[in-house]
């Protein structure tokens, strides 16, 4: 076995993919299929994702996490996706990822304001409107202290504007309040 | 005796950094925890970069580069986007004393595996490591150290053994070594790898710089882990020594690596504490 069979058929085994096409006249990839070390492999791997998501997505972690699917979505985003090395990246990278592909509209709701607030603050030109039906500030406080409760979820309309023009980053209009 | 006594620092905490500044004499930065992205290219943050440039100008204090993601042994391709980094790193510091990486690879295909996983050493890697090895010597004008990292998987069938390995390459090269002793206790305990004769086989001349850490053994699967979280266990002061011990006369540097998110948790004192330990063990005459 060479050194390029070595290593695909190792990436596949790490993100859970089947092996194929690659000769394992030793019983290599059987051996390790099978095996403890590659169970601690990508329990390391879905730590370092855990450790870099939770201190870059503090909004859209603490969420996930309220929601008991924290630990689904970031092994679902470490199988599926060729994620950077730079930890801001990956962050990114993340939220970029819960939009396309969470089933929950308000987690994908929030994970693209947590976003746009991220990129307005690196200097990017942002315009954001979205629908709350929540009341985003309860909301938001209660994410930023990893506190969250049911009784953080107010129902209500709410327009949110993330704007990189906005010195605050970001404003919360009350539907039927608009002038 | 004396060494260069240091620690790691990742550059998001300047508190930290001068809380521990007066107790070492490096600090060794990884490029890519001190990164981001600006306008769609990583570069060094910028406040981080402004940061060692004070320390490298205003104090006495070395700066080592130690690398994560260059993956120099990745079949197809290594990544580029580090040399980058590193290339900002030595035009904007040019004091920077070393740089160093692992003899590991961590991307395939382009695809991240989000872990670092040791090589099998066999003559393809040697040829390959070895001319990359040469090419980064060769761009940089910097010394140059691998270092030799945990095994993670079960060694797929290699032709050296693992002193003989890092002696190849570092004849074939001319690089130096960071030897790191946590590393190799990680070793002994998850896949049998033994010390002793490791050491008997080893260039002790070409290591440059030592790595110590304080791990923890992962419950669930009896796994020796190599995560740089905790205080130095005497196991591993023990082994520090049994190098000191061989006098190797290159070396230069000892580094207490520890992550980041973990400083808080093993706290200042503590680390100042393992700082000044190390110091006094460097201090002592062979035994």
């Amino acid at each position: 076995m060479n050194l390029n069979e070595l290593q695909v058929g190792v990436l596949d085994l790490i993100k859970s993919r089947h092996v194929v096409g690659i000769n394992d006249s030793t019983g290599y990839f059987l051996s390790v299929k099978g095996s403890k070390e590659l169970l601690v492999v990508r329990k390391v791997a879905l730590w370092w994702r855990t450790l870099q998501i939770e201190s870059f997505c503090t909004l859209s972690s603490a969420l996930l996490k309220y929601e008991n699917c924290f630990n689904d979505a970031v092994t679902s985003f470490y199988n599926s996706s060729s994620f950077s090395p730079y930890r801001d990246e990956v962050g990114i990278q993340f939220l970029d990822y819960l939009q396309v592909y969470n089933s929950d509209a308000f987690v994908r709701t929030v994970s693209s304001f947590e976003l746009a607030l991220i990129q307005c603050k690196k200097g990017k030109a942002v315009s954001l409107s979205q629908t709350w039906e929540y009341e985003p500030y309860t909301i938001i406080s209660g994410l930023l202290q990893n506190a969250i409760s049911k009784e953080h979820f107010v129902k209500g309309s709410y327009l949110v504007e993330v704007c990189s023009g906005n010195a605050e980053l970001f404003t919360v209009t009350p539907f039927g309040s608009h002038q | 005796m004396s060494y260069s006594i240091g620690t790691t620092y990742e550059g998001k905490n300047l508190d930290y950094l001068l809380r521990i500044a007066p107790h070492v004499d490096h600090i060794e930065v990884s490029p890519d925890s001190i990164s981001t992205n600006i306008g769609g290219a990583v570069t060094i943050h910028p406040d981080i970069l402004k940061q060692l440039q004070w320390v490298a100008t205003e104090t006495n204090i070395d700066i080592l580069l130690h690398g994560v993601g260059l993956s120099i042994g990745s079949y197809d391709h290594w990544n580029d986007e580090y040399l980058r980094l590193l290339d900002q790193l030595f035009n904007s510091i040019p004091s920077i004393k070393w740089h160093s990486e692992h003899l590991a690879y961590t991307r395939v295909n382009g695809e991240n595996l989000g872990t670092m996983l040791a090589l099998p050493r066999t003559d393809e890697v040697l040829d390959l490591v070895s001319e990359r090895v040469n090419a980064i010597q060769e761009r940089f004008k910097h010394r140059f150290l691998l270092e030799n990292v945990a095994s993670m998987l079960p060694d797929p069938g290699s032709k050296y053994s693992e002193a003989g390995f890092l002696n190849k390459i570092t004849e074939l090269t001319g690089c130096g070594l960071i030897l790191d002793v946590y590393n190799m206790e990680c070793d002994a305990y998850n896949f049998g790898f033994k010390i002793a004769p490791f050491f008997d086989e080893l260039n002790i001349n070409s290591v440059y710089e030592l790595h110590v850490a304080g791990g923890a053994i992962d419950a669930e699967h009896d796994f020796k882990m190599d995560v740089h979280s905790r205080r130095l266990s005497q196991s591993t002061l023990d082994l520090t020594q049994k190098v000191f011990d061989r006098s190797p006369k290159n070396l230069k540097a000892v580094t207490y690596e520890i992550l980041e998110e973990f400083v808080g948790n093993i706290g200042d004192d503590n680390i100042i504490n393992e700082l000044t330990g190390l110091r006094n063990m460097s201090r002592h005459e062979p035994q």
